[in-house]
């Protein structure tokens, strides 16, 4: 709304008019010219040359906002208890802190992620089978997502330890559409079964981050 | 706050001073520092010169000064034998900052953190598989979350921290040469902060320490970026609304009518910083503080189509010897819709991420196995005057595995990051896009060796903001 112009001015010697006034006060019109400028129509034209708007003015978490989840306890999966090959993204099993459904208040520009989760995995036989891990955003698999944490050859010893420290972003080609309401991100993982030896991954600390911007 | 008048005059009614004073005073009230959320129209401000560069984001940016070459160049000794700005970690077992990622004078609002930080790691001589954690702490307060490693040391045999090297046998030489990212979201309350990257190194049972001067694990490369969300401000002060309402037995005339109106008007058309309520805009009437970005995937797949490289690396912090990372027609690149003119100087720079599936780095002639091969990873800016330009300090490395004298498949999550600001930006400074490039290290030379790097899924995140 550019500044406003009254539509009434009075002058001496003529009749005032009540309704004249009153308009001057409010005129509810689609573009209004009066005070009830006020009710939602003030833009940047109303506001004074040579102050900017600054962080005290600005709603918390109304421009930038983000919040993270975590774990620490191990979290270990068997082999046992999966398919023996990925038929479909179904097979795939949410890892409990590396994962979070979270409510976006507004749409944003962008969303971001980020994310780590410490893995080793044990098999004695260093087959080519390997656990797999990948995102889910809305439960659509991210696109360059997939990590495998290889077998570390001798159980026990863990020496061969993996750490996926990931992001992704709404702008990456393929991305669900991030507007206003409930997504759910999630690090997901995948153990083949048809192996000879039962394998075992164990998932150590993990977090995810997401954060949406204007 | 909504407006409406208390009175309305009726036509023909006559027009009582104190009537008026209240429909006049109601405005005045509202723009005596209540102007809210209400009482502006949507997408009010579309410019981001209308926001104040420091309005939203703040960032903070540590380490990026810090340049140090690895020596991965054909013919050179082992790598880490403590190059300049390097930092050694103790190996007494305690936490510990690590040089140049602190900050301890972040001053916020009820605010969030975004704190990212990625560094090369490089270790010598640690035959009894020591593992370095490294961790986020905020106030002295360690996030438990951002440990590279377990905190369940009771329930995993060697505990604590994250060791990535297979072979014993030859990880004396360079094994355990590996990058890392991590990151964390923490609500801060007001007041003053500090954010520290620290490391500590954990022990297996049993483990004595370790003679310092022969084994040891160093801190290379390294950048710590803090980006604050609703930072804290100052206000500025404004000349408040100039008003005098009609007094009693005042002449009721054109004037003494025309003149409230045209003041509360000329107020409206110029609000001053103190009309509006703090707390009160938000999304709804701000424009977005994202400059440019962008985002690619290089896909993966089952099986992971994979892409590889030979490109040799030439020495640290040289133009030559990079290839772009690409795979199917599709580089690892992020080019701007808009270009990031840094002469801008509310622009505070650009975020970049990079993650990297490395799927294996080997040696495909003869020579044969051994660690000395390294996959090598720089994050690459370029301006409208038609450069490539590396960012040294982003370089970070992998090494290759063994395990029993076979190579092994490597599979490792390379995580990079940096946070590019104008004096970053050689040339024209205008910035129209950024990539991940890649080299493979065939350090000792061996004779006969065809070095090779193969990667499979990865992807590239580059965000512009304003901020101060």
């Amino acid at each position: 709304m550019p500044d406003i112009t009254l539509p009434f001015t009075f002058a001496d010697a003529a009749t005032s008019s009540g309704a004249q006034v009153a308009r001057n006060f409010y005129d509810p019109a689609v573009a209004p010219d009066s005070f009830e400028v006020l009710d939602g129509w003030l833009t940047n034209a109303n506001r004074q040359a040579g102050w900017t708007i600054r962080s005290p003015l600005i709603r918390p978490g109304g421009m930038a906002d983000g919040r993270m989840v975590g774990l620490t306890a191990n979290a270990d999966y068997t082999s046992l208890t999966f398919p023996d090959v990925v038929t479909d993204n179904g097979a795939y099993v949410v890892i409990p802190g590396a994962s979070q459904t979270f409510v976006l208040p507004w749409t944003p520009t962008i969303v971001m992620a980020a994310w780590h989760v410490v893995t080793t995995t044990t098999q004695s036989d260093f087959a080519a089978v390997s656990t797999r891990l990948a995102v889910f955003i809305d439960s659509t698999r991210i696109a360059s997502s997939t990590r495998v944490t290889p077998a570390a050859g001798f159980p026990h010893n863990l020496f061969r330890d993996r750490i996926y420290s990931g992001h992704w972003s709404s702008r990456q080609a393929g991305a669900p559409s991030m507007t206003r309401g409930p997504h759910t991100l999630s690090v997901r993982i995948f153990i083949p079964g048809n192996t000879t030896t039962p394998q075992m991954t164990r998932c150590r600390t993990r977090h995810m981050s997401v954060l949406w911007w204007r | 706050m909504w407006w409406f008048p208390r009175t309305i005059p009726p036509a023909g009614a006559p027009i009582d001073y104190e009537e008026l004073n209240e429909d006049f005073l109601q405005a005045v009230a509202l723009m005596e520092g209540n102007l809210g959320e209400h009482n502006w129209s949507q997408n009010a401000m579309t410019l981001r010169s209308q926001v104040a560069p420091g309005a939203v984001f703040q960032v903070f940016r540590h380490g990026a000064n810090v340049n140090v070459d690895p020596t991965l160049e054909v013919g050179t000794g082992v790598p880490g034998a403590a190059p300049a700005n390097s930092f050694l970690a103790s190996n007494n077992g305690v936490w510990e900052v690590v040089t140049s990622l602190t900050n301890s004078s972040i001053d916020t609002g009820n605010s969030r953190l975004w704190i990212i930080s990625s560094f090369q790691q490089q270790q010598q001589g640690m035959t009894s598989l020591r593992g370095l954690a490294h961790a986020i702490r905020v106030d002295g307060q360690l996030i438990p979350e951002s440990l590279t490693g377990t905190w369940e040391l009771t329930n995993d045999k060697d505990g604590g921290a994250l060791k990535t090297s297979q072979d014993t046998a030859t990880i004396a030489e360079n094994g355990g040469a590996y990058c890392y990212r991590v990151d964390a979201v923490v609500p801060v309350p007001p007041g003053r902060h500090t954010v520290d990257i620290v490391v500590r190194m954990f022990f297996p049972p049993g483990g004595g320490i370790p003679a310092s001067a022969t084994a040891f694990y160093e801190i290379f490369n390294r950048e710590l970026t803090v980006i604050v969300m609703d930072p804290t401000d100052t206000d500025v002060s404004g000349t408040g609304v100039s008003f005098t309402p009609l007094a009693e037995g005042d002449t009721i005339n054109a004037a003494s009518l025309n003149t409230p109106f045209a003041a509360i008007r000329n107020e409206i058309n110029d609000l001053d910083y103190t009309a509006v309520k703090h707390r009160s805009l938000w999304q709804e009437h701000l424009p977005t503080m994202i400059v440019a970005s962008g985002s690619t995937a290089v896909a993966d797949g089952e099986p992971a189509p994979l892409h590889n490289y030979s490109n040799a690396y030439v020495d640290y912090n040289v133009t030559a010897g990079w290839v772009v990372v690409s795979q199917g027609g599709t580089d690892l690149a992020v080019t701007f819709a808009s270009s990031v003119d840094f002469t801008d100087t509310t622009i505070r720079g650009i975020l970049v991420l990079v993650n990297l599936r490395l799927y294996n780095v080997d040696n495909t002639g003869a020579g044969g196995v051994g660690q000395a091969f390294y996959s090598v990873f720089a994050i690459q800016y370029h301006t409208t005057d038609g450069t490539w330009r590396a960012v040294s300090r982003s370089e970070r490395y992998a090494n290759a595995e063994t395990q029993g004298g076979v190579q092994r498949f490597v599979e490792r999550d390379v995580a990079l990051h940096t946070f590019l600001i104008a004096s970053d930006i050689a040339g024209n400074q205008i910035v129209d896009a950024v990539r991940c490039v890649v080299s493979v290290a065939n350090r000792t030379g061996l004779v006969g060796s065809i070095q090779r790097t193969q990667l499979a899924g990865c992807n590239i995140t580059a965000v512009a903001i304003q901020g101060s």
